[in-house]
């Protein structure tokens, strides 16, 4: 074949052939996928699954690229050790167990672990995750057909992937998720008869690990053949040192952990972990930007592990959560540090894949494996998404390096394309526009320290590459197409990030649990920091970043005394609880700042970003957006209010007379963001330099500060005198209790002569709170589903 | 902070004066509303003897009370935002308000700061009356606040006169010193008036006496307060009907009589007692609205007034 050939001679099927295999392959695909993901037979299922599969490699030789014929090679030969040793491990598991009835497998795998973890590992290199060979031959395809042109052809492939991811999660779920209830099986395996099924895996690793090595036989392969593997994207991934420190530290966790089983040592070597890896990133050459943000990543974790010493003392296998983890973190520390798109795809499916699945089902109850599964589906299919993008700006510039871009981006129709797919991951990443909750947000009932941790650091992920984005389009001079432009794009965004504002703080209004509660608000104020970042101007982008860095401290706050209470009580419906400010006084203290913060009141850190934000907004002229952003914090409050009452305040039930206060190990990370919160409020110069550094990276002009004062051009935020104001106010007000000494006297709350009132009768609870707003929201939501014909519950799931 | 901002802060038009005057205000009005329902009504310094005998009166905390400390912190914070507010707001012809803070994104916010203490303290004294009342506030701050912000954005604009936004205060202050107050702008009359209706709600003024009625919550978040906490409630309240009277006068009619501080004070003082006469008048005609007629309504019309004048702030 002439690898110089025109369009449309260059594949091996071509022409009207084509197109009718096309059609035929396709309802083959779909057939199978669908039957594979209802088939009750194990070894059926992998058998439709391979036969769809197949059916749809077979399209990338209809596709008029250079690299396809290499790129199919590569898929085939991945694929088919993937199938191999998933089938022979089926085939011994069914043996084992007696049947083949997936219903009657359930959960079997847990109690044969050494057998199925190469089927785990099989399952997820099936649906093409790093670090599986898959990932990258599947990318190879998509590209593939981004090559040739067919950049919506590529989307439909990426999207009919998640009908066969659905496929192997079933499976998953099956085998290693569920209870299982069958006779004791014993685990009677000998090395001889495990080690081919671990040679495979070993082969699926190096794929993964080494691509670029894996890759050349097949780009040789297909050269001989006639179509050399020209122009095929550069597969090698970054590691920077603190990544892998973390992830071989995570190994030696699990397997120590699992020998010692001792929470307090695991959760404090995570910590430590997270702490000595900061030396390494300290030494490591990534601009201040990127820096800056794993230095938090860092930090959080390093006081979300010391909480964790406390909160998962009564759970299981702490060794397997925090292991996970701090894998999950190694990959949002190497989105980070990535210096090309593609280690930061890369690292970004680490971060957002398999491995935050598995640490999210932690306690593998059927609730939490549902509500995991959804975020795990939602979060699969933005990674299909950013597949087909990394695609197609690889295919519009011929680099993924960052640097690089800067010089050569370009905002042809497929790169706005480009642009847009990749804006919209990232803003699908910090689940931007709730309408499904459940799928769009990390899951309620993980344990606390994670969903704190992924509110408030790895959402912003989203934001934060979004930020890189807009920046290397916009130093390239890529600012408009024949599509539309850059600053549409920009405006767009905004729009999504202030809607969202309003919107996730109205069903936090009525929600009547914590946990949910706080995963609205976490969506709400990501809203800010998407439309301060989306503006990109100075004054815009600081504010987004501000609000970046001081939405991590409140939120985790926040998060963690909803698990506090979560620990005392052990209900997260708020009209359970009440009166625990009596209790719990220093966590009420915390949430009360971290409550204060989150509104943007005077003091505390949320309201500087947020008078930054504001002021971004009508320095760029855009007034809804700051009439609505501003609103948002009034619905904050309210939501926030509803909970503090129902939680803290009114009166205490019967069942909470014994509450105890959250132990050291809980409190201290919670004092240690309650600080950050106030400091940051009174002194936000505290950051200013780094912030400024930035700005100046972005090419964008610092602003003016001190330490107590930001300035902006005409306007200025002296929170220094502001706080100074306040307090010596308050200082007075004390003054007029202390100076004057006349009686106290302890009297009960006038019930109108009523005297058979219970506390709980007397509690107002949070589902009695604001029945007129309700009513109002609801009816605003009936009419949002009735225009777009949605069904079903949206806040309480 | 230099000599003459303490004794703005401290002294006049802050801090005494400002408690002062307030508390003369609220007197006013009660005296007012008295003469328009035919009776004679307090004398003019009863709501500064009320005080004082506050501060020397004994203090009952109920038992029930979640936490003591924070049920008499409560007070503390609404009554701190107030004071700040006072001194950060400039007084046209008399101060600058304290420079970089006279902002009205910060006026927003600590406006707010009464609302939020009446939250705090009525939701940490365990009286299920104080609950209630606690709900409705917010369900009312949810409904008036955006006309607020509204209002701001279009005063922001106008000031800004085709040129963007003027967040500071002081600079809408001398724009309409120069160029005409906002009163006499056509454009800005219905803002005017969504702005009245949102003081009356802040201030739980008929037809807004909602959240605090004595009728059906029996003063709501204030039932269990009394000595010094309520006393620093009642300066609050004073407090902020003199901060919202003075931002209707920076907003729409800020003029000013003559180059002398002390005439310019007494102009300020004339102009803030007019207004109050007009708040009472409404009172003493009003009925209260129910707390969903109220939500409703507050949604609805002042919102579509402060609307109108934004666009056409904007457009014309």
């Amino acid at each position: 074949m002439d690898p110089n050939a025109v369009n449309g001679a260059s594949a091996l099927i071509h022409g009207p052939t084509a197109e009718v295999l096309n059609i035929l392959s396709e309802m083959i695909f779909i057939f199978c996928g669908i039957k594979a993901l209802f088939h009750k037979n194990l070894k059926r299922v992998f058998l439709f699954a391979l036969v769809g599969l197949v059916v749809e490699l077979r399209s990338s030789l209809t596709v008029d690229s250079h690299f396809a014929l290499s790129a199919f090679l590569f898929h085939v030969f991945n694929y088919s050790i993937i199938f191999v040793l998933v089938f022979l491990v089926a085939k011994t598991l069914c043996e084992k167990a007696g049947t083949e009835k997936l219903t009657e497998m359930r959960g079997v795998a847990r109690v044969l672990p050494r057998l199925t973890i190469p089927m785990g590992i099989g399952l997820f290199a099936m649906m093409g995750l790093p670090p599986f060979s898959s990932f990258f031959s599947k990318f190879l395809l998509v590209f593939a057909f981004v090559d040739s042109g067919k950049l919506y052809n590529s989307i439909l492939l990426a999207a009919g992937e998640l009908l066969y991811f659905l496929v192997f999660i079933r499976v998953f779920r099956f085998l290693f998720l569920d209870k299982y209830n069958g006779k004791p099986l014993k685990d009677d395996f000998t090395i001889p008869k495990l080690a081919p099924l671990y040679g495979l895996v070993v082969f699926i690793l190096i794929g993964g690990l080494a691509p670029a090595l894996a890759f050349k036989p097949f780009a040789f392969l297909s050269g001989v053949l006639g179509a050399s593997a020209k122009g095929a994207p550069p597969l090698s991934i970054s590691w920077p040192i603190t990544v892998v420190m973390m992830i071989f530290g995570a190994i030696a966790i699990y397997f120590t952990g699992q020998k010692i089983n001792n929470n307090r040592i695991s959760a404090l070597a995570a910590s430590a972990l997270c702490l000595v890896s900061m030396i390494p990133l300290a030494a490591c050459d990534a601009d201040i930007y990127s820096k800056s943000f794993a230095f938090l990543v860092l930090f959080m974790g390093v006081l979300q592990f010391t909480y964790s010493v406390s909160y998962m003392e009564h759970s299981h296998k702490q060794y397997r959560f925090y292991c996970f983890f701090l894998l999950m973190m190694a990959g949002l520390v190497g989105v980070c540090l990535a210096k090309d798109l593609w280690s930061m795809f890369f690292w970004w499916e680490i971060m957002s894949g398999w491995v935050l699945y598995i640490a999210l089902i932690h306690e593998e109850d059927a609730f939490s494996v549902q509500e995991a599964s959804k975020y795990f589906t939602y979060n699969y299919f933005g990674a299909a998404i950013l597949t087909v993008a990394v695609a197609a700006v690889y295919e519009e510039t011929r680099t993924l390096n960052l640097e690089q871009l800067v010089q050569s981006y370009v905002f042809t129709e497929a790169g706005a394309v480009a642009t847009a797919l990749l804006t919209f991951v990232f803003l699908m990443k910090a689940a931007q526009l709730p309408f499904r909750i459940d799928f769009q947000m990390h899951p309620k009932p993980a344990p606390t320290p994670i969903s704190g941790y992924i509110s408030s650091t790895v959402l912003k992920s989203g934001p934060f590459m979004m930020v890189k984005i807009f920046f290397v389009a916009m130093a390239a001079g890529a600012v408009s197409s024949k599509l539309f432009t850059l600053a549409q794009i920009q405006h767009v965004a905004a729009w999504i990030g202030a809607i969202t504002i309003v919107m996730a703080a109205s069903f936090a209004l009525l929600t009547n649990s914590m946990k949910r509660l706080l995963i609205f608000h976490t969506v709400s104020q990501l809203g800010y920091v998407v439309l301060g970042c989306a503006l990109m101007t100075s004054i815009g982008l600081a504010g987004g970043l501000m609000h970046f860095v001081n939405h991590m401290f409140f939120k985790n706050l926040l998060f963690l005394c909803a698990g506090a209470v979560f620990i005392a009580t052990g209900t997260d419906r708020m009209d359970q609880l009440g009166g625990l400010a009596r209790k719990m006084p220093i966590t009420f203290f915390c949430f009360m700042v971290g409550t204060l913060a989150i509104s943007g009141v005077p003091l505390f850190n949320g309201f500087v970003s947020k008078w930054m934000i504001y002021h971004g907004c009508m320095d760029s002229g855009f007034i809804g957006l700051a009439i609505v952003s501003l609103f948002g914090s009034v619905l904050t409050l309210a939501s926030f209010i509803k909970f503090m009452h129902s939680a803290y305040l009114g009166q205490l039930s019967e069942k909470l007379q014994d509450t105890k206060e959250a132990s050291w190990y809980m409190l201290a990370p919670m004092l240690v963001f309650t600080t950050l919160c106030i400091l940051l409020g009174i002194f936000p110069g505290a950051v200013m330099s780094t912030m400024n550094s930035i700005l100046t990276h972005f090419n964008l002009e610092p602003l003016a500060y001190s330490p107590g004062m930001i300035a902006y051009q005409g306007a200025a935020l002296n929170t220094l005198q502001l706080s100074a104001l306040l307090i010596i106010a308050s200082v007075v007000a004390w003054l007029l209790y202390k100076a004057i000494n006349t009686k106290t006297r302890a009297t009960h709350v006038y019930v109108c002569g009523v005297g058979d009132l219970t506390h709980s009768d007397a509690h107002v609870s949070s589902v009695n709170f604001y029945e007129d707003a309700k009513k109002f929201i609801k009816a605003v939501v009936r009419i949002t589903k009735k225009s777009i014909g949605l069904q079903g519950e949206y806040v309480e799931r | 902070m230099s000599a003459s901002q303490i004794f703005n802060f401290f002294i006049c038009p802050g801090g005494i004066f400002a408690i002062f005057f307030g508390l003369v205000l609220v007197s006013l009005e009660r005296i007012a509303v008295a003469r328009f329902q035919g009776r004679v009504g307090p004398p003019i310094f009863q709501n500064i003897f009320d005080v004082i005998k506050l501060i020397t009166k004994e203090v009952m905390i109920p038992k029930d009370a979640t936490n003591r400390f924070f049920f008499l912190l409560a007070p503390v914070f609404g009554f701190a935002g107030m004071v700040a507010a006072v001194s950060v707001i400039p007084v046209a012809g008399v101060s600058s308000g304290l420079g970089a803070n006279s902002d009205l994104i910060v006026l927003i916010y600590l406006l707010a700061l009464p609302a939020v203490s009446h939250i705090l303290g009525g939701s940490s004294s365990g009286s299920t009356y104080s609950a209630v009342s606690v709900s409705r506030e917010v369900v009312l701050m949810f409904a008036y606040e955006i006309t607020f912000i509204i209002v701001i954005f279009t005063v922001a604009l106008a000031a800004g006169n085709g040129n963007g936004a003027v967040f500071s205060l002081q600079q809408i202050v001398d724009y309409q010193l120069t160029n005409g107050s906002f009163i006499s702008d056509p454009r800005m009359l219905p803002a005017l008036f969504a702005f009245l209706i949102f003081m009356l709600a802040t201030l739980e003024v008929p037809p807004f006496h909602i959240a605090e009625n004595d009728a059906d919550v029996i003063k709501g978040y204030l039932m269990e307060y009394s000595g010094r906490p309520l006393a620093l409630f009642e300066m609050t309240h004073a407090l902020k009907l003199l901060v919202l009277i003075t931002v209707l006068q920076i907003f729409f009619f800020p003029g000013i009589a003559a180059n002398n501080p002390v005439a310019n004070l007494l102009w300020y003082m004339f102009k803030s007692g007019v207004i109050v006469f007009l708040i009472a008048l409404i009172h003493a005609c009003m009925a209260s609205f129910r707390v969903d007629q109220a939500f409703k309504f507050l949604l609805t019309v002042p919102v579509v007034l402060a609307l109108a004048s934004l666009g056409m702030v904007l457009f014309l």
